[in-house]
C-alpha cells in the first residue's frame, strides 16, 4: 500500500516537472518568434536624431520634404535615399554625426575655381545618395547604406573644431550628395560660420527650395552638378529629374551664394553640341555671363564601364561653344594640365591664376582684380 | 478446502486505469522529446563558420567590394608639352577605375552560408549539420 502512494506520487511529480519543462520551452519559444525584433545595423531610437522637413501623414506615415522626391515612408521603412527612416510616426536620420568620410582636399578639388585658391579644406561626407548615376565615381560611399560603410561618430562641434585643429580654413560637404545628410550639415555649417569658418557643399541640386532657403545663410558657396540638360538623361542615367536642379541653380544665385556649375561630359551621352549650347544660353540667362563653369572630363566607372573616357577634343569644343554664348569664365576639369584649368582675364585675356589640376601654380590677383588690367573677377578671394 | 481464484470486485475498472497511465507517460515521454528539440532550437551559440561575424570576406575582391581596372587615357597635353608632371611627355598615361565586385555586389563580403547572416547557429542546427 505504502509503495503503491509513494508511486504514485513519484510519477504525478515526474508529470508536473514534465508539464513545466515543456510550458516554460513552449513559452520561450513562442516569445522568441513573435518579439519583433529592431532592423539590423541600425542605432538605438534614442541614438538617432530626428528628421527635419517632414510631415506626419497619420497611421504612422510620414512624407519627407527634403528632396524632389518627397518619399513617402511607411512606419519601419526608409526614404529612397536609405538614410531617413520612420520609427514610430516619426522621421529621423540615420546619419547625422556618422560621416563615413573626412578628408582634407584642396578647393580647386571640387571644383571650386573662384573660392580660396590653393587652400585646402576639410570635407565630410556620408553613405547613401537620393540619385543612382550609372558614372557615379563615389559610388562606394553614394550606392551602399550606412551600414554598408565604415563611419565615424562625429559631433558637429567636434568636426568643426577638428577643422581648426588640421589648419583648415573651410569645410565641404561633397562626395555624396550632401542633402542626404541635411541636418548635419546644416548644424556644421552653423556652427562654423559661428567660427568663422567658410563653408560650402557640392550638391546634385534636388534639394528642394525651403531647406535650401534655410541652409543658404549658413553657405558661402555651392557647386552644383547640371549633369545634363535634358530629362531623358536625368531619368535614364541618374533616376533623378532635371527641373529641380534648374530650380536650384536660380535659388543660390537668387540668394548672393557664390555659385560654380558643374558638367560632367559622358560620350554619346551627354555630348550633344546643339543641347550643350542651350545649357549655356540657360546658364548665361538665369545665372549670369560671370558665374564659372566646369566641363568635366568623363573616366570609366562604376557600371558605366564600357564608355571611354570623354576626348579632349569634346571637351575643348564644348568650353568653345560657352564662351561663344558669352560665359567668361569656362573650365575644363579631370584633365590636369590642359590650359583650361586655368582662369584667363576675360578683358585683357592674360593667365591670372594657372593651375596645373589641383596645383595652383602662379596668383596674379591683387584684392580680387586682375593683375594686369585691374578687371574684377568675380569669386571669394580672401 | 478448494483453493479459490479469487478477483477483486476493482479489477475491471483497472484495466482503463492502466491505460490511462501509460497514455500520459507516452505523452509526457513525448512532450520531453519536443521540449528538447524546442530549447536545441532555442539556444544558439556563436557560428564557428564566420565566428559570429554573419559575413565572410568575398573571395574575389578581398573584401574591398570593388574591382580595380586599368585603363590608359590621353593626357591633356596631348604629348606637347616637354615637361609635362602627368604624362612625362608621352602623350598617354594609364589610371585605374573601380566597380563593385561581380561576385558580393560590391559589399566586399558574403553572407555566411552556414549561419545566413545571424552570426548565430542553433543547437539542434549545429548538431543536424554535423
Amino acid at each position: 500500500m505504502v509503495t503503491d502512494n509513494w508511486k504514485s506520487r513519484t510519477r504525478r511529480v515526474i508529470e508536473i516537472v514534465a508539464i513545466s519543462l515543456f510550458v516554460v520551452i513552449g513559452v520561450t519559444i513562442i516569445l522568441q518568434t513573435t518579439a519583433p525584433s529592431p532592423p539590423q545595423g541600425v542605432p538605438p531610437k534614442e541614438k538617432l536624431t530626428e528628421a527635419r522637413y517632414y510631415q506626419k501623414l497619420g497611421d504612422g506615415m510620414v512624407q519627407c520634404q527634403l528632396c524632389f522626391r518627397k518619399c513617402t515612408i511607411q512606419e519601419g521603412a526608409r526614404g529612397v535615399c536609405e538614410n531617413r527612416i520612420n520609427i514610430g510616426g516619426t522621421l529621423y536620420s540615420l546619419v547625422y554625426a556618422n560621416p563615413c568620410a573626412i578628408q582634407i582636399d584642396p578647393v580647386e578639388k571640387e571644383p571650386l575655381f573662384h573660392l580660396l585658391p590653393g587652400d585646402t579644406t576639410l570635407c565630410f561626407g556620408t553613405a547613401s545618395c537620393n540619385q543612382k548615376c550609372l558614372f557615379c565615381h563615389n559610388w562606394h560611399m553614394s550606392q551602399r547604406t550606412v551600414e554598408e560603410t565604415d563611419n565615424i561618430a562625429l559631433s558637429p562641434e567636434e568636426a568643426v573644431t577638428m577643422a581648426g585643429e588640421v589648419g583648415c580654413n573651410s569645410i565641404s560637404f561633397t562626395y555624396n550628395e550632401p542633402t542626404v545628410f541635411y541636418e548635419y550639415m546644416y548644424d556644421i555649417a552653423k556652427l562654423a560660420k559661428e567660427m568663422g569658418l567658410v563653408t560650402y557643399f557640392h550638391s546634385n541640386g534636388t534639394i528642394n527650395p525651403e531647406p535650401l532657403r534655410a541652409l543658404l545663410p549658413y553657405m558661402d558657396a555651392a557647386c552644383i552638378d547640371l549633369k545634363a540638360f535634358t530629362e531623358e538623361f536625368y531619368l535614364n542615367v541618374s533616376s533623378s529629374e532635371l527641373e529641380p536642379v534648374l530650380r536650384t541653380l536660380k535659388i543660390i544665385k537668387e540668394e548672393g551664394v557664390w555659385l560654380e556649375v558643374v558638367n560632367l561630359l559622358i560620350p554619346t551621352l551627354n555630348d550633344d553640341m546643339d543641347k550643350l549650347r542651350e545649357m549655356c544660353i540657360w546658364i548665361r540667362d538665369n545665372l549670369g555671363e560671370d558665374t564659372p563653369l566646369h566641363f568635366s572630363r568623363f573616366f570609366p566607372a562604376y557600371k558605366l564601364l564600357k564608355l571611354p573616357p570623354t576626348p579632349l577634343e569634346t571637351l575643348d569644343k564644348a568650353r568653345e561653344i560657352a564662351q561663344e554664348v558669352g560665359l567668361k569664365y569656362v573650365y575644363i576639369g579631370n584633365a590636369p594640365g590642359h590650359i583650361a584649368n586655368s582662369t584667363f582675364c576675360p578683358q585683357c585675356g592674360e593667365l591670372i591664376i594657372k593651375r596645373v589640376g589641383f596645383i595652383v601654380q602662379q596668383y596674379l590677383l591683387k584684392e580680387g582684380r586682375c593683375a594686369y588690367c585691374g578687371y574684377p573677377i568675380p569669386g571669394i578671394w580672401d | 478446502m478448494p483453493i479459490v481464484a479469487t478477483q477483486s470486485p476493482e479489477s475491471g475498472t483497472n484495466e482503463p486505469r492502466i491505460l490511462t497511465r501509460r497514455l500520459i507517460i507516452i505523452l509526457i515521454v513525448g512532450i520531453v522529446i519536443v521540449g528538447a528539440l524546442g530549447a536545441g532550437v532555442t539556444i544558439e551559440t556563436e557560428c564557428q563558420h564566420c565566428d559570429g561575424d554573419g559575413k565572410i570576406e568575398c573571395p574575389v575582391c578581398k573584401g574591398i567590394g570593388a574591382i580595380a581596372i586599368p585603363f590608359s587615357v590621353e593626357c591633356a597635353c596631348r604629348g606637347e608639352s616637354p615637361d609635362c608632371p602627368v604624362c612625362g611627355s608621352i602623350g598617354r598615361y594609364n589610371t585605374l577605375t573601380t566597380t563593385p565586385c561581380d561576385i558580393c555586389l560590391g559589399k566586399g563580403y558574403e553572407i555566411c552560408p552556414k549561419c545566413g547572416g545571424d552570426g548565430r547557429i542553433k543547437l539542434i542546427e549545429r548538431f543536424l549539420k554535423r
